[in-house]
C-alpha cells in the first residue's frame, strides 16, 4: 500500500514544476477554503496533501533557520565587539602596530669658538639570528671575509647560539661592508642591522683627556664625556607605527610617537689652537727629557677658564687598543706631587696678609745653613741677608723657612686650605684628587721649615695654577671651568640645543689686591729677569714665573730620592694685568741634563705662554661666543 | 546607483588618504636620512677645516724646493736624484703631518669616496 504521500516526493514537483505552479494557483482557493475542514476528516484516507502545505513547512523551516543563523552572527558579534571588545583590540593593537627605539644623538662637544671637537655620526651595526640560520658555515663563510672575522671563530659563534635569535657579528661597521652584506642576499630573518652611534673627533686627538671618550655602549668614560654624560647623552625617543598584513608601514603615529631628546651640545673653555700648541710644545719637550709623565695647563686667571690641557703619557681615542695605562691618566688632575718653590709666593702673601712680614724685610739667610731644632737647611747658594723680594727671586729655603717661623704652624696650615689645597678644585673632570694635606695635629718642627718651602703636601697641577690664578687677579680664588659660561642659553645657543650651563664658581678672596699685584709684579716678575727662571724670558714681553723643583720620595729607602725629580713652571703675562697662567710640571726627567724646572719646563712653558698670548690679545677670544650656525639636530 | 557612486567615492577618498599618510611616513624617514647627511657633511668640514690639517697644509705649500748642490752629470744619476727628492718629500710630508692629525678625506673609514 503506497502512502499517500508518496505521489509528491520534491523530486517529481521539480520534474512537474510548471504544472504544480498552474495547478497550485488554480487549487489554493479551493484548498484554503476547505483546510480546516477536511483536515479531521480526511485523517486515514487516500486523500493526498497539498503540496503548498508541504512548502509552507519547509519554508518555516529554512527561516528558522535562517533566523538561527542570524541570531548566531548577531551573538558573536555581540561576543566580538562587546564582551571581547578589549581583547580584540588588543589582538589588532599587537598585530598592526608597532614601535622601534629611536636613539638618542649624544651631544657635541665644541671649543670656545665653535670648532667640534667631538661629534656623533650614525652608523650600522651587524647581527645574526642563529636560530634562523640553516647552515652556520655556509653564513661564516660568506659574511666572515667581508667583516674581516675568523670564519672559524665566526661559525663556532654562530653555531655555538644556534638557540638564540639574537647575536652580535659586529658593530659599527661601514657603509661599505654593510653594502658588501645586502649584496649577498642573505635570508632576511637571519641578520639585520642596528643603527646606532659611533664618536668621531674631528681635530684628531687633540684634548682627549679632556674630552674622554664614549665606550661602545655609548657611555661616556674619562674627561666632559662621563663628567657631563647625562646631558651630553640625551633620551631616547620612540617611533610608533601601523604596519599591513604583509608587514610593511603604512603609517607612522606621531601623535603616539616620542620624538627623541638628543644630546646637548657642550661648549668648553678650550681654545683648539693653544691647545694644540700646547699638545705640541709638550710633545718637544717629552722628546727632548723623556719623563715618566708630564703635563700642562693654560688658564685665563680672571674667570679660571682653561684654554688648553694636556697631559703626556696620551691616548688617541680614534685608536683605543694597546693603550698603557699610564695614558689614561689626566695627570692634570690626578698626579699629586710635592710644589717646591712654586709654592713660596703663597706663604709670603700670606705673611705679609697676616703683618707678620713687611715687603721691605730682610731676612737673613745664615748663609747657607740654618739649624732649625733637630734639622739642619741648605740653600743651593750661600746668602746673607736677602730681601722678601729676593728669597723668592732666589728661592731661598732657609728664607722661607725663618718666614714660616713668623707665621706659625697653625696660620701655615690656614694658608694652605685658603689657597684651595687638600681639597678639589672643583672642575668638571672626573678622578680629580684633593692632594695631600695632613690635618695641622699631625704637623710637628719639621713642618715649619718644609711647609713654607713645598715640602711635606702634595698638590695637583691644577690645585697649583688654579693658587697661582688667585695671585695673577689680584687674590681671589676661582674655580677652574672646563663649561664656557653662557649669559643666556636662548640668546647665545649655537644651536636649538640647550647649552650646559657651568656650575656656579667657588669663590674667596684669599689676598688683599695690593699684596698680589706686589706678589707677581716684583718677585715673581724678577724671577724671570734675573732669578731661577730666566730660561723663560721672553724679550719684549712683561711676563712673571716661579719654578719648582720637588724630590720624589724613594719608596725603597723612604727618603727623598737624590735622581728623581718633579719639576715645574709656572708662569703668566702680561705682569701688569695678567691674562694668561701656564703651568708645566714633568714628573721625572730621565734624559741626562740639569733637572730643574728653570731648565727643564721653563722653557716650554714660556712658549706656550708667548703663543697664548698672543693668541688671546689678537682674536679677543675671551670675550667672543660662538657665532657659527649648528644644524639642528633635533 | 546613487548608493554605489558614493561608496565609490568613499573608497576613492579612503585611498587618497591612505596614500597620503604614507607619504607623510615616508618624511619622516627622509628626514632621518638627511639629518644623516648632514651630520656626515659637518664632520667632513670639520675634518677638512681642522687647523692642524690646515697648518699641515700651509707648511707643504710653503716648503721650498732644495736645489741640488751639483748638476748630475748622467741621466741615471738625475733620476737617482728625482727619486730621492721625491722620497723626502714623501717622508718629511708625513712628518709634517704626524700621527695626530685628523683624518683626510681619502681616509674617512666611513665614505672614502666623499659624499655622493
Amino acid at each position: 500500500m503506497n502512502a499517500p504521500n508518496e505521489d509528491l516526493e520534491p523530486h517529481d514537483e521539480m520534474e512537474d514544476a510548471a504544472t504544480s505552479r498552474a495547478s497550485a494557483s488554480e487549487a489554493s482557493s479551493e484548498v484554503d477554503d476547505d483546510n480546516d475542514v477536511d483536515t479531521g476528516t480526511n485523517r486515514g484516507t487516500d486523500i493526498p496533501r497539498s503540496p503548498v502545505v508541504e512548502r509552507s513547512w519547509r519554508f518555516s523551516l529554512i527561516s528558522v533557520f535562517i533566523v538561527l543563523g542570524w541570531a548566531v552572527l548577531v551573538t558573536r558579534l555581540i561576543q566580538l565587539q562587546g564582551a571581547q571588545r578589549q581583547l580584540m583590540n588588543d589582538r589588532v593593537t599587537r598585530q598592526s602596530i608597532f614601535s622601534e627605539l629611536i636613539p638618542a644623538r649624544p651631544g657635541e662637544i665644541l671649543d670656545r669658538n665653535g670648532q667640534v671637537l667631538a661629534m656623533t655620526i650614525p652608523c650600522d651595526s651587524f647581527f645574526a639570528v642563529p636560530e634562523e640560520i640553516e647552515d652556520p658555515w655556509d653564513f661564516a663563510w660568506q659574511v666572515g671575509p667581508i667583516l674581516n672575522l675568523n670564519t672559524d671563530e665566526l661559525y663556532h659563534r654562530i653555531a655555538d647560539n644556534g638557540d638564540k635569535r639574537f647575536v652580535w657579528i659586529q658593530r659599527r661597521i661601514s657603509d661599505e661592508k654593510v653594502s658588501a652584506i645586502r649584496s649577498l642576499n642573505l635570508p632576511k630573518e637571519a641578520w639585520g642591522l642596528r643603527r646606532e652611534y659611533q664618536r668621531q673627533y674631528p681635530q684628531g686627538g687633540y684634548a682627549s683627556h679632556v674630552l674622554g671618550i664614549r665606550n661602545i655602549d655609548n657611555i661616556g668614560q674619562g674627561g666632559l664625556e662621563q663628567s657631563l654624560h647625562d646631558v651630553i647623552r640625551g633620551a631616547d625617543g620612540n617611533r610608533v607605527m601601523t604596519r599591513d598584513a604583509r608587514g610593511k608601514v603604512m603609517e607612522v603615529a606621531a601623535e603616539r610617537s616620542e620624538p627623541p631628546k638628543h644630546g646637548q651640545t657642550v661648549i668648553s673653555t678650550i681654545d683648539l689652537l693653544t691647545q694644540i700648541e700646547t699638545e705640541r710644545q709638550l710633545d718637544l719637550l717629552v722628546e727632548e727629557w723623556k719623563p715618566v709623565g708630564a703635563c700642562a695647563i693654560v688658564m685665563e686667571p680672571h674667570s679660571g677658564e682653561i684654554l688648553a690641557m694636556a697631559s703626556r703619557p696620551a691616548f688617541h681615542p680614534d685608536s683605543l687598543l694597546n693603550v698603557p695605562d699610564a695614558a689614561w691618566k689626566n695627570l692634570s688632575v690626578s698626579a699629586v706631587f710635592e710644589p717646591g718653590s712654586t709654592f713660596k709666593p703663597f706663604i709670603v702673601g700670606w705673611a705679609i696678609q697676616h703683618n707678620v712680614l713687611a715687603y721691605d724685610d730682610m731676612i737673613d739667610c745664615n748663609f747657607g745653613v740654618y739649624r732649625m731644632g733637630p734639622r739642619v737647611l741648605h740653600d743651593h747658594h750661600s746668602y746673607g741677608a736677602l730681601s722678601v723680594e729676593d728669597v723668592l727671586v732666589k728661592s731661598s729655603n732657609i728664607g722661607m723657612a725663618k718666614i714660616g717661623e713668623r707665621i706659625g704652624l697653625e696660620s701655615l696650615y690656614e694658608a694652605t686650605r685658603a689657597f684651595g689645597f687638600g681639597r678639589r678644585t672643583g672642575v668638571e673632570l672626573p678622578g680629580e684628587l684633593s692632594g695631600l694635606l695632613r690635618p695641622v695635629s699631625q704637623w710637628n718642627v719639621y713642618s715649619l721649615g718644609s711647609i713654607p718651602m713645598g715640602q711635606e703636601l702634595a698638590v695637583t697641577p691644577l690645585q697649583l695654577i688654579t693658587a697661582h690664578a688667585a695671585l695673577a687677579n689680584g687674590g681671589r680664588l676661582i674655580r677652574p671651568r672646563l663649561l664656557k659660561r653662557t649669559n643666556s642659553s636662548e640668546q647665545n645657543s649655537v644651536s636649538d640645543q640647550q647649552i650646559v650651563e657651568p656650575g656656579a664658581d667657588v669663590q674667596s678672596v684669599v689676598l688683599d689686591a695690593d699684596i698680589a699685584e706686589w706678589l707677581v709684579r716684583e718677585p715673581m716678575k724678577q724671577v724671570v729677569e734675573r732669578g731661577t727662571g730666566k730660561s723663560a724670558r721672553i724679550p719684549g714681553m712683561s711676563m712673571f714665573g716661579k719654578t719648582g723643583t720637588a724630590q720624589k720620595l724613594d719608596l725603597l729607602t723612604g727618603t727623598y730620592s737624590d735622581t728623581a725629580w718633579v719639576v715645574s713652571f709656572i708662569c703668566g703675562a702680561p705682569a701688569e694685568n695678567p691674562e694668561v697662567v701656564v703651568l708645566v710640571m714633568v714628573d721625572e726627567p730621565t734624559a741626562p741634563g740639569i733637572h730643574y724646572g728653570g731648565t727643564v719646563t721653563a722653557p716650554t712653558a714660556s712658549r706656550i705662554l708667548k703663543f697664548a698670548e698672543t693668541r688671546v690679545q689678537n682674536l679677543a677670544i675671551l670675550r667672543s661666543e660662538p657665532d657659527e650656525e649648528l644644524p639642528q639636530l633635533q | 546607483m546613487l548608493v554605489v557612486l558614493v561608496s565609490m567615492a568613499g573608497v576613492w577618498l579612503e585611498k587618497q588618504t591612505l596614500e597620503m599618510r604614507r607619504s607623510v611616513s615616508v618624511q619622516y624617514y627622509q628626514t632621518d636620512v638627511l639629518l644623516d647627511l648632514l651630520v656626515r657633511l659637518r664632520l667632513e668640514t670639520q675634518q677638512l677645516t681642522a687647523p692642524a690639517q690646515l697648518a699641515a697644509m700651509q707648511d707643504l705649500q710653503q716648503r721650498k724646493p732644495t736645489k741640488p748642490s751639483t748638476k748630475p752629470s748622467t741621466s741615471s744619476q738625475r733620476r737617482t736624484s728625482r727619486i730621492a727628492e721625491r722620497n723626502e718629500d714623501a717622508s718629511d710630508a708625513s712628518e709634517s703631518s704626524g700621527q695626530r692629525l685628523p683624518l683626510l678625506r681619502f681616509q674617512n673609514p666611513f665614505n672614502p669616496e666623499g659624499i655622493d
